[in-house]
Order: structure tokens, then sequence, then C-alpha cells
């Protein structure tokens, strides 16, 4: 997304994510886009998780991305290709990833994965072979050994992985006090790694703080956000 | 041992120094290729089969933390990024920790993408002594299962070498590459060059009376079988399934059906399993495999355990309706004598 490179076009291409899946919330029920959605829209309260994406990407346009299955934001932001979106969307087309494993990566997104946590350790082998990469992941993800050993793996070896934590405190329907015994803050400073906590709802202060982390790799990036979807459905 | 078809230029190469050649043919020839593992860079760098290729490029061999689902994924992304990940898993039982990034994430990917993902695992399989339930399986039949995943057992190191080439610079996928640890010690003339083995199943041993289909380890113990019942005038063929998750069923069938008395011996349990496909293939098969039970940890009851050749010998009578011998002069599990462990 070399062209979203203002304050404005962030904004718009925010909107123009949002207004894709309000789409999809208004179509859903004619039954013709059979896959589970995972939606980051902010409705009309604002734009929800899909500033993360965009203020990431954006301040890092060179590197491949790896997502979870909440991908539409990542997906659309790191390839702008609408196309293959409602291709998958509607199962039309190659129909092999659905929403949940959206990717292209010969356009750089490397893979979502619908196993939460999966696509993690996948970002550090890219960071290895090619430089930074952005990892997109959820607070529920650090639940999860492969987080844990992930962290360890690219502060040991110096890999520049630019941890993304959407923290919209739910896992399903879970909230973080159910299902933590530690502070998402405190995990980068265990690891000896580059760690910052900001607010996720704003584009500009993730782009700002993207650009200013991005040659200090590897960073994890704690972005306090709000999911107004269900988990999962519309 | 099978001698395949090779070039001249020959000598006697273990199954170690076959492997370690091929590492080293390749990652001089191919600077994408790296080496992985919990304990790599320290002796006996996987029975020495990393010696020559850590001497030479000590960057590529990674020492790994004790992460086998994270390294998996590693893995995936190092390929996907151009490299060529060679992962290796002291024992086949560590494979079951890789097998959310293997199954779930991996194996589909092609699939989901078109794009190709060239990777291999080197996997130790096999009974050391006293190694256990947790430390020596083979999973042949619980990998094999899987769309998008192909596993190799290649047994003598002619085949070692040569297949090990293959994974390295032809295969667009996982390759799951299953060394079983006695077959370490095995001898064969190997040639010099750099040279690429497909990954099929091959006819090791003629025989007009009686046919074993054998996988990995078996092959050695049918192959043993099949010089004492030379012995008694009996002819028995011998054929390396070699790749456990795409048999050459062409060529299985057709060399199979031509004797009424066929053997499968799998070295893995039986349901749901590999020698369950050959059987499709070849009805009427007696088969030869691992009981339905966990692997013992006393050498008494790993004897009882592990099918050998005296498995098969009696089979072979009952087959052909001969009278059961003793075979006390024969020296059955000679092979355990050379392997050295602890691992």
């Amino acid at each position: 997304m070399l062209a979203v490179n203002t304050s404005e076009s962030r904004k718009a291409f925010c909107q123009k994510i949002q207004e894709a899946e309000e789409r999809i919330i208004q179509e859903y029920d004619n039954n013709q886009m059979k896959t589970p959605m995972h939606l980051s829209t902010g409705g009309v309260e604002n734009f929800g998780q899909i500033p993360i994406s965009v203020g990431v990407i954006s301040a890092m346009p060179y590197a491949p991305v790896v997502s979870s299955y909440r991908s539409h934001a990542a997906f659309l932001a790191k390839t702008e290709d609408f196309t293959h979106f409602w291709q998958e969307m509607y199962g039309m087309g190659e129909g092999h990833q659905g929403s949940m494993h959206l990717c292209l990566p010969e356009k750089d997104h490397i893979l979502s994965t619908a196993v939460v946590g999966t696509q993690i350790p996948v970002a550090l082998g890219v960071a290895y072979a090619r430089g930074p990469t952005i990892c997109f992941f959820g607070d529920g993800a650090t639940e999860c050994g492969v987080f844990w050993e992930s962290m360890n793996l690219a502060s040991l070896w110096n890999l520049p992985v630019l941890f993304v934590l959407e923290d919209n405190n739910l896992a399903m329907d879970s909230i973080k006090k159910q299902r933590h015994s530690f502070d998402l803050g405190e995990i980068g400073r265990l690891f000896g790694m580059n760690h910052i906590t900001i607010d996720g709802h704003d584009v500009e202060t993730v782009y700002a703080a993207t650009l200013d982390i991005r040659e200090r790799l590897p960073t994890l990036m704690v972005c306090k956000t709000t999911r107004y979807p269900k988990h999962v459905g519309i | 041992m099978q001698d395949n078809p090779l070039p001249e230029a020959c000598r006697n190469l273990s199954y170690i120094q076959a492997l370690d050649e091929s590492l080293l043919l390749n990652m001089e020839e191919d600077s994408r290729i790296f080496v992985m593992g919990i304990g790599l860079t320290e002796s006996p760098l996987v029975y020495s089969t990393l010696k020559n290729a850590a001497q030479r490029w000590p960057s590529r061999i990674l020492n790994t933390p004790i992460s086998e689902d994270a390294l998996t994924g590693f893995a995936l992304g190092a390929s996907l990024g151009g490299k060529i990940p060679v992962t290796v898993h002291m024992r086949a039982d560590f494979m079951l920790l890789c097998m959310n990034q293997l199954v779930n994430i991996i194996a589909p990917y092609t699939y989901a993408t078109g794009k190709k993902t060239p990777m291999v695992f080197r996997v130790i399989i096999g009974r050391g002594w006293g190694q256990g339930y947790q430390h020596s399986k083979s999973l042949i039949s619980t990998l094999a299962h899987i769309p998008g995943l192909t596993v190799v057992a290649p047994v003598t190191p002619a085949d070692a070498k040569g297949m090990l080439t293959y994974a390295l610079t032809k295969a667009e996928g996982p390759i799951i590459f299953m060394e079983h640890r006695w077959l370490y010690f095995a001898e064969s003339h190997v040639p010099y060059e750099n040279y690429s083995t497909p990954l099929q199943s091959k006819i090791v041993k003629e025989g007009r009376d009686v046919k074993i289909m054998a996988s990995t380890w078996m092959v050695v113990e049918a192959l043993k079988a099949a010089d004492i019942m030379q012995k008694r005038g009996i002819s028995v063929g011998v054929l390396d399934i070699c790749n456990l998750s795409h048999p050459t069923f062409s060529l299985i069938s057709r060399w199979a059906r031509t004797t009424p008395h066929t053997i499968i011996a799998d070295y893995d349990w039986q349901f749901c399993g590999l020698s369950a496909e050959l059987l499709e293939e070849v009805p009427g098969s007696i088969r030869v495999t691992w009981p339905d039970a966990h692997v013992p940890t006393s050498r008494e009851k790993e004897n009882k355990f592990y099918p050998n050749a005296l498995t098969l010998l009696r089979v072979v009578e009952q087959q052909l309706k001969l009278p059961a011998m003793s075979y006390e002069n024969e020296d059955f599990y000679s092979w355990e004598n050379k392997f050295k462990g602890p691992f």
C-alpha cells in the first residue's frame, strides 16, 4: 500500500475496509458467503480494529505480513486486492482460502491462519530469510505455548519481527481476567525485547509508533483496541 | 544390500558418511540450504551426519531451543522466504510436537496458495536399546496419512545420499526423511558425484517363490530371511517400499502378483496403516507389523515386540507348507551390535 502515505489516505483506507466489512454484514444473510466471518469493523462507533492494520502496514510497506483469521483489514491493507478478497468471500475463483485463510504470498501477505497462534513462528522464519516482517495476532494467542517459544526465539536470534498484539480483551467471549495470570505489557521486558503499548483505535498513533520502532526489531507492540462484532459471524 | 545402477566411480561409504556427503555437496551448490535442530552443533553432530557440513558452514547449522512447535512454523516461514530448511529430530516421537504446524499449516499451504514449500525434516526412527514408547516409534502411517506430506525412508547409503539430494534439490513440498538408527552403520557403494535418486519403491532382490514388500529396517530383515531361505532352496524376493506415503503401486502390483505368496513387512503399527494400503493393492498378503501395543523398554520384551527375519521365515514356512526349522545357528539382530547409542 505504497500510495497510502498521508493521514488523509490512511483514514480513507480505513473507511474503504470498513465499507467492505459493512457490505459483508448487509449481504451475509443472503447466504451466498458461506464462510465463517471474523470482523474488525467498528460499525457506527469508529473503525474498530482496522486502524492497527492500516497504521502498521502504511509505516512498513516493504515488510511481508502474516496474520490471524481476523485478517480482512491486514489483507486489504497489504495487498489492496479487493477482487481476490470478494472472490474468496463468495467461494469463487480458486476458492481455497475463504475468509479465514486469506493471503497472497506473491503480494507479500504470506499467511493467515485459523488456528490461534500458529502464524507467529512462521513470521520468524520469514524474517530470518528476508528481513523485517509484520506479525499480527490477538491477546488470545499469548495463551499459546508457541507464542512463548517464538518470543524466546525472536529475541535469542535477534529476528526483525514486529509483533503486533491486538489486545481487544476478548478470546471468543472470555475476557482477559478469566484467562491471564500475566500482564501483556510485561512480556517484552521478560525477553529483553523492545516493547511499547499504544492506543490502537487511532490510525495516526499506530502509524507514528510503528515508524518510531521499525528500525529496532524485534519489538512487541501492544495495541489496545475494541472488538465490536461477535467473535465469529455478523 | 541393494546395489543401484550407479555411475562407475564408487567407493564404500556408510549411511552416516553418505548423508554427510549429500549435505556437504548440496550446501556447497545452494546457499539457501540450512540445517536446524536441538543440540545440533554439539557432539555427536547427529551421529556425525553433520560432521563436514558443520565444519564447513558453522553459521548454517542452527542450534535451537527445545521449541519444536515454533521451529516447524519457522521452517515454513524460511521456506516461503526463499530458504531450504532441513530440520533434524533425534527421535520421530518429537514430530508429534510439530503436528499443529505440519498438519494444519504446512501441509495445506500449497493447496491454499499454489506456492511451493520445499523443506526437509530428517527424522530418526527405530529401535535403540530400551528407548521405549516415547523415543522409538516410527509414526510412518500417522504422517503418511496427511495429504501434502511425503514420507520416505531410504535403506542403503546410496539411496540415503541420492534421496536426500532429491529432497534438497527437486522436492516442491515438505519431505519427511526417516532414518532408522541401526541403518547408520550400513555400507554400500556410493558414487562420488552429486546425484538425485527418485523417491520411488524399488526391487531389491528378485525371487520366485515368495515376495516380501518391506519398509525401512524390515528390508534388512527380509534380505536376511531371503538369504536363509536360499539355503533351503527357496527363492524369496524383496521390494523396498521406500516412499511410504506414495508407494509406487504400479511397480508393487506388477511385481507382487507374479507369485501367489506375498508378505507385507511394515515397521509400524498395523491398524489404519501403510500395510493395509499395500494389502488392498496385493490382496491375500500376510502382514508382518508391530503388535497393537506400545514399544517396550526391556531387552526381552523388545525382542518379542519387533518382528525380524525369524518372524518372516515362519510366515514363509506356513505359506509354502514347509516344516518349521530351527535356525539356531543363524545370527538374528546382529546389527544391534553395531549400534553404539546413547541416542
